[in-house]
């Protein structure tokens, strides 16, 4: 059988211009410079262990990445450091409102800001279980810390927040940057890796020599940072945390514990904060 | 205009005014009691800010204004976390003064040994009114804190915090820190001044035990009415104020918030350049691609498709 040139030619052409449209697609780019693979938490805190997964696959190059954990836990502030301990909340009030009742935010406010040092902010409605709240917080970490450092913030809570429900019924929150509430305690692993370079940080007393284990100690203080990453490096934070310092479920009215993750790509916020909230 | 111009000018100056916070435990009468004596003392030219809370106190120590922080506290719930917190404040140059249980172990913890380094581990209380209750200072070395002072003076006390043996007598721990009066009843210290390895400074008073109830000869009004007191306690506050914290994070403060966002910006303009380049490489590499690969059509086209139409090679049958 003869198979006409021109028809060899034909399909030639064809199987050309297809293999550079495919190619000219491949190689678009991305919208998005990287894309959530995992973020899995429990909705309830259980009273053994449970891992908290983040995973993050990188869409075209980046020369900077930070990952910035945060937890804030409800607070109960003493009388001392409310303005009006006996404040009862209506249903119309907000979460300022109920953050404006916190006496030692009020002077710390008027004096941060006459310095020009304002928190980040974060306005967000949350669900615990049927009711939903509307909850706010104010952080302070990262503009405090790059003025005083970071060893002089430590063990300082530098997020307030609160939320309030539509019954009134109102939680002042507090919190620091973290992976998780008193990581020392309640940590048992904490694993952080890029590809395959992976950094396994343990309880300081549980690392053994030769292990290749780190102690928690060292650990990074709720931040993941990279560098110069490439198309298609993936990132993953995996906190396995025993919570030791929390009330048992049925006696809380409201969350365990919020996690909040701040995505920075080159020292810019990436989309909007993401908030897990356990109860 | 020239209003106009000064008002913001003013505000800046107002806010790095330093800040001398008094804390004196939930109840914050003697705290306004001792701040009103900062107030009034000429040399000072900051403002005072009283707190009322534990973790008012930890908030304070974040204060980029904050020069010296004055705890006096009668219960060691008054101290709840700031063994954890102060210690850093000092190390960073900050300047504290600590009175009655921020010295003693049991309620203070670590801030007995590292801030306050009293190392009070036993309580001598006087509840007896049926003698006179003072404690009386001795001088034994001299700084600004003295300054003024008599030699030997008396202050109205309940009674003193000190580190001392199974029965009670005075032991003195080694350390960097420098005695200034010491009790005349036992010999153990009633003002110590210690300065960290970061510069910061502090001043502990073990002995200022007071109460508040006023028909009561250890009033705090009777302590606070006494000018050997009211200048003890001023220099102290003055002395332990003139660590580095204030002026290093104050001097320039505007630049650093200026500097910080500026690394900001150059790194946002890195990225953006990082995506421009990788940008243009993808498209230059596609051009690349596409023209070789209409080259290549082209060719075929030539070689496959026309020539056998031009050499008439076709087979042209109906």
């Amino acid at each position: 059988m003869v198979i006409d040139q021109r028809v060899i030619g034909l399909a030639l052409v064809s199987l050309i211009l297809s293999a550079l449209v495919v190619f000219t697609l491949a190689r678009e780019t991305p919208d998005r410079p990287l894309e959530i693979l995992k973020n899995q938490y429990p909705t309830v805190l259980p009273a053994g262990e449970t891992a908290f997964s983040f995973a993050v696959v990188v869409r075209e190059k980046l020369p900077g990445l930070k990952i910035l954990f945060s937890v804030v836990t409800p607070a109960y502030p003493a009388q001392g450091d409310l303005i009006d301990p006996q404040k009862q909340y209506r249903s119309q009030d907000t979460p300022q409102d109920v953050l404006a009742n916190l006496a030692r935010l009020g002077w710390f406010r008027n004096r941060t800001s006459s310095l020009g040092i304002e928190p980040n902010e974060l306005s967000r409605p949350i669900s615990v279980g049927k009711s939903q709240f509307r909850m706010l917080l104010q952080d302070y970490a990262a503009s405090l810390g790059a003025v005083l450092g970071e060893n002089a913030t430590l063990n300082v809570p530098l997020i307030f927040g609160a939320m309030i429900n539509e019954t009134g019924y109102a939680c002042h929150l507090e919190g620091e940057p973290g992976f998780f509430h008193l990581p020392e305690v309640n940590i048992n692993v904490l694993t952080i890796s890029c590809n395959e370079d992976e950094k396994k940080y343990v309880q300081d007393e549980k690392v053994w020599e030769g292990s290749g284990q780190l102690p928690l100690s060292q650990a990074p203080r709720g931040v993941v940072e990279f560098q110069s990453l490439a198309r298609d490096d993936i990132i993953t934070v995996i906190i396995t945390a025993e919570p030791r310092t929390f009330a048992a479920p049925s006696y809380r009215k409201d969350v365990a514990l919020i996690q909040v993750i701040r995505i920075v790509v080159d020292g810019q916020l990436y989309d909007e904060p993401i908030v897990n909230v356990v109860t | 205009m020239a209003a106009a111009l000064l008002l913001p000018l003013a505000a800046a100056q107002d806010a790095f005014k330093p800040t001398i916070v008094v804390y004196s435990g939930t109840d914050t009468t003697i705290a306004h009691a001792l701040a009103s004596l900062i107030e009034q003392d000429a040399r000072f030219h900051g403002e005072t800010l009283v707190v009322s809370s534990p973790s008012a106190v930890t908030l304070a120590t974040v204060l980029p204004t904050a020069q010296c922080i004055v705890i006096y506290s009668d219960h060691k719930d008054h101290l709840q976390g700031l063994d954890l917190t102060l210690p850093p404040f000092l190390d960073e140059g900050g300047g504290l003064v600590g009175m009655r249980d921020a010295c003693y172990e049991p309620s203070a913890r670590n801030l007995s040994r590292n801030v306050f380094p009293v190392y009070g581990n036993f309580s001598l209380v006087k509840t007896s009114i049926a003698q006179k209750r003072v404690r009386t200072y001795v001088g034994v070395g001299t700084s600004e804190v003295t300054s003024g002072l008599p030699e030997r003076f008396q202050l109205v006390s309940m009674g003193i915090f000190l580190c001392a043996d199974e029965n009670g007598t005075y032991v003195q721990v080694p350390g960097s820190y420098q005695v200034l009066y010491e009790d005349e009843e036992t010999g153990a210290p009633l003002v110590l001044a210690y300065e960290s390895e970061g510069a910061g400074r502090s001043v502990a008073m073990p002995g200022v035990m007071v109460v508040k109830t006023p028909r009561v000869d250890v009033y705090y009004g009777t302590l606070l009415a006494d000018g050997n007191f009211v200048k003890l306690f001023t220099n102290s506050v003055l002395w332990a104020a003139d660590s580095p914290r204030f002026a290093s994070l104050t001097q320039n403060l505007e630049g650093k918030l200026a500097t910080i966002e500026n690394e900001k910006q150059a790194l946002k303009q890195e990225g953006q350049a990082a995506r421009k380049k990788d940008r243009q490489k993808r498209l230059a590499t596609v051009v690349v691609i596409w023209a070789m690969g209409l080259a290549a059509c082209a060719l075929i086209t030539k070689k496959l498709i026309l020539a056998p139409v031009r050499t008439g090679a076709v087979d042209t049958q109906p």
